[in-house]
């Protein structure tokens, strides 16, 4: 029966179907032939915008599968885990997070503002973190807003020990006015030779970032080295202690990072990690009616594993973490519209978007 | 004991060219076409443990290792170990005619990437084991209040203060200790 079923399923992909079934989801592709996309941004229930890593944006309308790019004034090209990464649609305005070319070989990841005007965007740079490097490597960007202020996560990009440092933007969370201008309650503005956008430091390449509508605070995943990925709250001037602390991982060669602590006193608890990692991607707080028992449960998409996972988030706590399907790709994001769609995409060279829905 | 396993090991890998060669030459049932095989094979495995697992990890993590490599250094490596096999097959085919000159500079190139070899596969099989070690203490340290949970840290592949974990499969008896997430 099994075997089956998979043939029927495979004889839907073959024919050229755009939707198959699969442990009571129906999945329908949305839109194909993309190339390494990053970042999905609902603009209304009708409408996605869609960043691939190379640099082109696209607006795709879900209802017609009719995919437009928009074209924008940001020279993008891909530099390693660079490129045009996350996006964010808020207050009719786009915001984007991509790794800038600002000097020879110097990169920095950078998030530019624009509006939606006649399928094309005029951006300009809200924000660049310092100091731009030469690492193809850890440029984290993932953005969110809350209480009209944007957060913007920075990777580490190889700098290590500088993460526990508050010259630099590495391995930090960001936080500003929607304009880009810095608020005056930041943590550090008043500290002596600390940036003033820092919100939050000790992080290795935090990819994903979500609001909780429940208690209205920031989360974010985060990659650990060998073993130690993470789901976490963001907490004004926490430090999650990256690179003393691997929160249960070792480097990639097996060697000890920090005294083997995966926790310090003064540092930030993770609040549920992954060892082995599972590569940790984006997350989202479901809210919605399509898959109404899962009011307020993180949805968590994988790389490595190459799942959608569904944590089972109470009182400061994962109760549960349930795989929702394993698909044959990475999954990069995962967004969610007002309705309750879900929304994901396969990080690839043939990559594509896809939607998440409930069988009859 | 691990030097000593070392030790026998490299013996075996640079004196494996001889002793295919001894072979052929005391039992003419064996073409030094096959002997030659076998040795490249040898080479092209020794290459993929040094290099590809590193790749493969690029794919299933977030690990670019390209980065950490420069591509000439990758250009290198493959160079390194395509000349290798050549130097070596030159060497076992002893009449080949070729000009004496020649041959002992092939000869010479082959005794050289032989060592260097033995000397990278010693490397990392040292680095490894002394990380190993980092992570066995604090087995001993922090995890040897019972003779079972000590033993379930020791076979474990993630080893930390405060708890280990396994890449795949738990054994039954080690899943008590696995709660390092309530």
């Amino acid at each position: 029966m099994k075997y089956i079923k998979v043939l029927v399923i495979n004889l839907f992909i073959f024919c050229g179907s755009y939707a198959y079934a699969e442990m009571g989801f129906v999945h329908t592709k949305l839109a194909d032939k993309l190339y390494k996309p990053w970042g999905i941004a609902v603009i209304d229930n009708d409408h996605l915008l869609i960043t691939q890593k190379s640099g082109e944006l696209f607006k795709v309308n879900i209802r017609s599968k009719i995919k437009t790019e928009i074209l924008h004034n940001l020279i993008v090209s891909e530099y390693g885990q660079g490129g045009l990464l996350d996006i964010l649609y808020y207050d009719e305005k786009v915001y984007v997070s991509y790794a800038e070319k600002r000097d020879d070989e110097q990169y920095s990841t950078s998030v530019a503002i624009g509006e939606l005007k006649e399928n094309s965007i005029n951006f300009k740079n809200i924000f660049q973190s310092e100091p731009p490097i030469k690492s193809k490597i850890h440029f984290g960007s993932r953005l969110e807003v809350k209480n009209d202020h944007l957060f913007i996560t920075v990777g580490e990009r190889q700098t290590g020990k500088l993460t526990q440092e508050i010259d630099n933007h590495f391995g930090k969370i960001i936080r500003l006015h929607l304009d880009g201008s810095v608020p005056e309650d930041n943590p550090y503005v008043d500290v002596e030779g600390g940036l003033n956008e820092i919100y939050m430091i000790g992080l290795r390449n935090p990819q994903g970032m979500a609001l909780s509508s429940e208690d209205n605070e920031i989360y974010i995943t985060n990659h650990g080295p060998k073993g130690g990925d993470f789901f976490g709250k963001v907490i004004e001037k926490g430090n999650y202690g990256w690179d003393d602390v691997a929160w249960g991982g070792t480097d990639y060669d097996g060697a000890i990072i920090g005294d083997g602590s995966s926790w310090l006193p003064g540092l930030v608890k993770p609040i549920y990690r992954w060892i082995p990692s599972i590569a940790v991607s984006d997350i989202f707080f479901y809210e919605g009616d399509e898959f109404k028992e899962w009011q307020g449960d993180v949805l968590l998409s994988s790389l490595k594993v190459q799942k959608l996972l569904k944590l089972d988030y109470e009182d400061g706590k994962v109760k549960n973490v349930t795989t929702l399907f394993e698909r044959k790709g990475r999954l990069r994001d995962v967004e969610v519209n007002s309705l309750g769609e879900v929304f994901y995409i396969i990080d690839d060279s043939k990559g594509s978007l896809w939607q998440l829905q409930k069988t009859n | 004991m691990f030097y000593l396993i070392l030790i026998l090991k490299l013996i075996i890998f640079l004196f494996l060219p001889v002793y295919l060669d001894r072979i052929v030459q005391s039992n003419k049932s064996f073409s030094k076409l096959y002997i030659n095989t076998i040795f490249l094979l040898v080479i092209i495995y020794i290459a993929f443990l040094t290099y590809v697992p590193f790749t493969i990890y690029y794919f299933e993590n977030e690990v670019n290792i390209q980065t950490f490599l420069p591509l000439y250094g990758l250009i290198g490596i493959i160079i390194f170990y395509s000349i290798l096999p050549i130097c070596f097959f030159i060497i076992q085919i002893r009449k080949i005619h070729i000009k004496s000159i020649f041959n002992k500079i092939f000869k010479i190139f082959g005794l050289i990437g032989l060592i260097l070899t033995a000397l990278i596969i010693a490397g990392i099989e040292i680095y490894n084991f002394r990380n190993l070690q980092a992570l066995h203490e604090i087995c001993y340290s922090s995890h040897s209040s019972s003779s079972e949970k000590l033993s379930c840290c020791l076979d474990a592949n993630y080893i930390w203060k405060e708890g280990f974990a396994f890449s795949k499969n738990v054994p039954n008896e080690c899943e008590k200790y696995m709660n390092w997430n309530d």
